[in-house]
């Protein structure tokens, strides 16, 4: 490639010709100590917590993180070792902000938005604080829309609402990261936009975690987040809180949804305790600072459910731009009159639609965005209580937990379905799956109490030999290969099957090849069951009799493998 | 550091030794002796005087005997001691207000925080006059009338009385640099430099990137 020398000439003509000469006015300071990604400065007087700051000689950026009596503690993001002692600092009257919007999908970008991936820089005109407040009360709605994690075991026993946090939790190699890829994977038709943040992991694994991604065509539409061991501690430290600020640009602005992987907050936890006691701040609990818990709980509370914004608007307005100001009512004060949440939508519909005939209520077209997360803990020999562990379970609406025991006797994903919870999913729950996940729970419950009988090799009684088959069956069910998630529709129907003792004759081994055959056989030969259900997206009486027919068709047509 | 072919006086040192900043307390108990003694020495209207031998004992005497300060603030030698040795060494050569004040601060077992009461001293005084220290550099040599015109400038600015420290800094290439406390007021050459600088690698990187078919042709590849 040639470059045109002329082009490239006049553009730097005219930045000259447009220099404006004006005295360059900062408050300064001097690096006084330096050292493991923090520095101490001297001078300052005036700065603010939380603002960047930068230093002169090497343009290296940093944050004001310890204002002292007569000196500043500021984290270091970027390279330390270029820094001495002496260095003049200057304020920068801004906070840290990263660059979001589209430019960054598809990208592997540091915490501070700069790209890691060697694909070019990423050139947007947008940008979001780090840092910023979560919505309040009155900003949200509840959990109402299901993210599908397209992974059996989840979907059923502990479903994930959009706006919910849900910990995955458990030891090392479990496959906690795994369920979170197979989640993103799963994002594909969904339309949302997937962050994944790994913090402070080995590059080795990210890498991974891309290819994977790649191969499934899920970086089309998510943004990796990657800090690994080597990053000095305060981008690990900062990571999640720029990843969350990618997803927000899309929850707040765009109307759309967003899945947020932290990956892990162990690790966030573990950076955090260094520079805090770089930083001299008092030790706690497991040496952690005091302030541990707020820096996961304000990192998860951003998570949300945006209250949809709803107007009355003419019948033939276009409604992917319809904003506050279509709305054809008026406040007394002649602002534009909006319902917000459901309630005020169901209110608009009943009582406020029927006075203007020919108009139709219609949502603001980038409200009602939200952020999912789901952030991950490493346990230490399954030590659940644990301080940052426990404070995680106690911020999330819910925990996945896997266990080493499952996953070595080949139940994977190794979840515990015993003691996962998820405390707000279930009201997103499409009904037919609801329907069907109460046997399930109950079915499995039944056979973890006898599973220990079981193994004492005694004779068991008609009765009790049938829910020990029904169990093992379930739990066969629920097993699911790594990156092929599976849509909830497909779940429903294999769930079904179990739960109506279908496969109580199969052989266990031969649960795998029967779902298989099973799905392909509903989805080359029973269509019409399948979008039945994909359209009322409930077990009718009707829709219930067919599926349990074909099932009776397709036994004689399952062939062992 | 030379101020104008002088050398810059300790107490206005850009850095101050990390051990004076980070002890709080010793900043603390430094004021109340630094009030102390320069309301007694105002009272004989000789603040400026105390400061300069406070300067002097810090600057002229401890650098060439470190080891006399290492006996002042040495704690396991006794208080009657050192003011022995402190009464034979500077009656005649100091004045009798310092004197005191470093018998005063013997008893109290204080001789330890003089560095700290010295930069306490000089900002009480600076309050007492109501002005303040103004550090310029500039790339040449600062004529009078320049001289003067940057005072009346500051004066009006500050409000206060400025107190001129100008420091000759060819690095600057040109133009000059204003420093009240932690406020800089750039207006050199190098800053204005080394901003355009990074206005053209900015912008024409930008529109490099926006546009990169207006600056290469597709000949040649």
């Amino acid at each position: 490639m040639r470059f045109k020398h002329d082009e490239i000439a006049s553009v730097l003509t005219r930045e000259i010709e447009q220099y404006k000469d004006q005295i360059d006015v900062r408050e300064v300071g001097r690096v006084l100590e330096v050292g493991d990604g923090i520095a101490r400065i001297y001078g300052l007087g005036g700065v603010m917590a939380g603002e960047m700051i930068e230093f002169t000689r090497t343009g290296v950026r940093g944050l004001a993180f310890n204002l002292e009596e007569n000196s500043v503690g500021v984290i270091i993001l970027g390279d330390y070792l270029a820094i001495t002692e002496g260095d003049e600092v200057k304020t920068t009257g801004q906070l840290l902000q990263v660059p979001v919007g589209d430019a960054v999908i598809g990208r592997v970008v540091d915490p501070l938005g700069n790209p890691r991936d060697g694909k070019g820089p990423i050139v947007t005109p947008y940008s979001r604080p780090v840092e910023s407040i979560a919505p309040g009360v009155a900003g949200r709605q509840p959990v109402n829309q299901p993210l599908q994690t397209g992974i059996k075991a989840i979907d059923a026993m502990t479903p994930i609402g959009r706006g919910q946090r849900e910990l995955i939790i458990g030891d090392r190699k479990t496959g906690k990261t795994a369920i979170a890829i197979d989640a993103i994977i799963n994002q594909k038709e969904e339309k949302v936009i997937c962050v994944y943040v790994a913090i402070g992991q080995k590059d080795s694994t990210v890498r991974q975690v891309v290819e994977a991604l790649e191969a499934n065509g899920a970086m089309d539409y998510s943004i990796v987040v990657s800090t690994s061991a080597k990053d000095p501690a305060p981008l690990q430290y900062i990571a999640p809180y720029s990843g969350a600020a990618m997803a927000e640009y899309y929850m707040y602005e765009q109307g759309r949804d967003t899945l947020c992987v932290y990956d892990d907050l162990t690790k966030q936890a573990a950076a955090y305790r260094q520079l805090s006691l770089l930083m001299r701040r008092p030790p706690g609990r497991e040496a952690y600072p005091g302030d541990v818990f707020y820096c996961h709980s304000r990192l998860l509370e951003r998570s949300a459910k945006l209250a949809e914004r709803w107007v009355i608007v003419p019948q033939d307005a276009d409604a992917g731009k319809v904003t506050d100001d279509w709305s054809v009512l008026r406040n007394p004060d002649n602002t534009p009159k909006v319902f917000v949440g459901p309630l005020d939508k169901e209110h608009a519909e009943k009582h406020e639609l029927p006075k203007h005939p020919g108009h139709k209520v219609a949502k603001v077209w980038n409200t009602g965005g939200s952020m999912t997360a789901l952030p991950i803990i490493e346990t230490l020999e399954g030590e659940v209580s644990a301080y940052i562990p426990t404070n995680v379970i106690s911020i999330t609406d819910g925990q996945i937990y896997l266990q080493p025991d499952l996953f070595f006797a080949g139940v994977r994903p190794a979840i515990d379905v015993g003691i996962s919870v998820s405390r707000v999913g279930g009201k997103a729950q499409i009904p037919a799956m609801k329907s069907i996940a109460g046997s399930l729970r109950l079915d499995l419950a039944a056979f973890r109490e006898l599973e220990a009988f079981a193994q004492l090799g005694t004779d068991l009684d008609k009765a009790t030999q049938s829910q020990l088959d029904r169990g093992y069956r379930m739990v066969e069910i629920l097993k699911q290969s790594q990156y092929q998630p599976m849509n909830v529709i497909d779940q429903v129907m294999i769930i079904f099957a179990g739960a109506k003792g279908q496969l109580d004759k199969v052989a266990r081994n031969q649960v795998a090849a029967w779902e298989k055959q099973f799905l392909l056989f509903m989805k080359e030969q029973k269509p019409e069951i399948r979008n039945g259900l994909l359209q009322e997206r409930k077990l009718t009486k009707d829709i219930e009799a067919k599926l349990l027919a074909a099932i009776q068709e397709f036994q004689p047509q399952f062939k062992a493998v | 550091m030379k101020v104008d072919g002088e050398a810059l006086p300790s107490y206005f040192d850009e850095t101050p030794p990390s051990a004076v900043l980070y002890d709080v307390e010793a900043r603390r108990v430094a004021r109340v002796y630094a009030e102390a003694l320069l309301t007694a020495a105002e009272k004989a209207g000789r603040s400026e005087e105390m400061l300069e031998e406070l300067d002097s004992l810090l600057t002229d005497v401890f650098r060439s005997q470190p080891d006399f300060e290492r006996f002042l603030t040495n704690p396991t030698i006794g208080r009657d001691r050192k003011r022995h040795t402190l009464e034979e060494v500077f009656k005649g050569r100091a004045s009798d207000l310092f004197l005191n004040f470093l018998i005063v601060l013997n008893a109290h077992d204080r001789l330890d925080v003089l560095r700290s009461i010295l930069i306490e001293s000089v900002a009480v005084l600076d309050e007492l006059r109501k002005r303040r220290h103004v550090v310029v550099r500039s790339a040449a040599p600062l004529a009078d009338d320049q001289r003067a015109r940057l005072l009346q400038q500051l004066r009006q600015v500050m409000q206060l009385e400025p107190k001129l420290l100008a420091i000759v800094d060819p690095e600057l290439i040109g133009g000059l640099t204003v420093r009240v406390g932690d406020w800089l007021y750039d207006a050199s050459v190098r800053t204005r430099l080394n901003t355009i600088r990074n206005q053209l690698f900015a912008s024409s990187s930008h529109e490099i990137q926006t546009r990169r078919d207006r600056f290469s042709s597709d000949q040649g590849n």
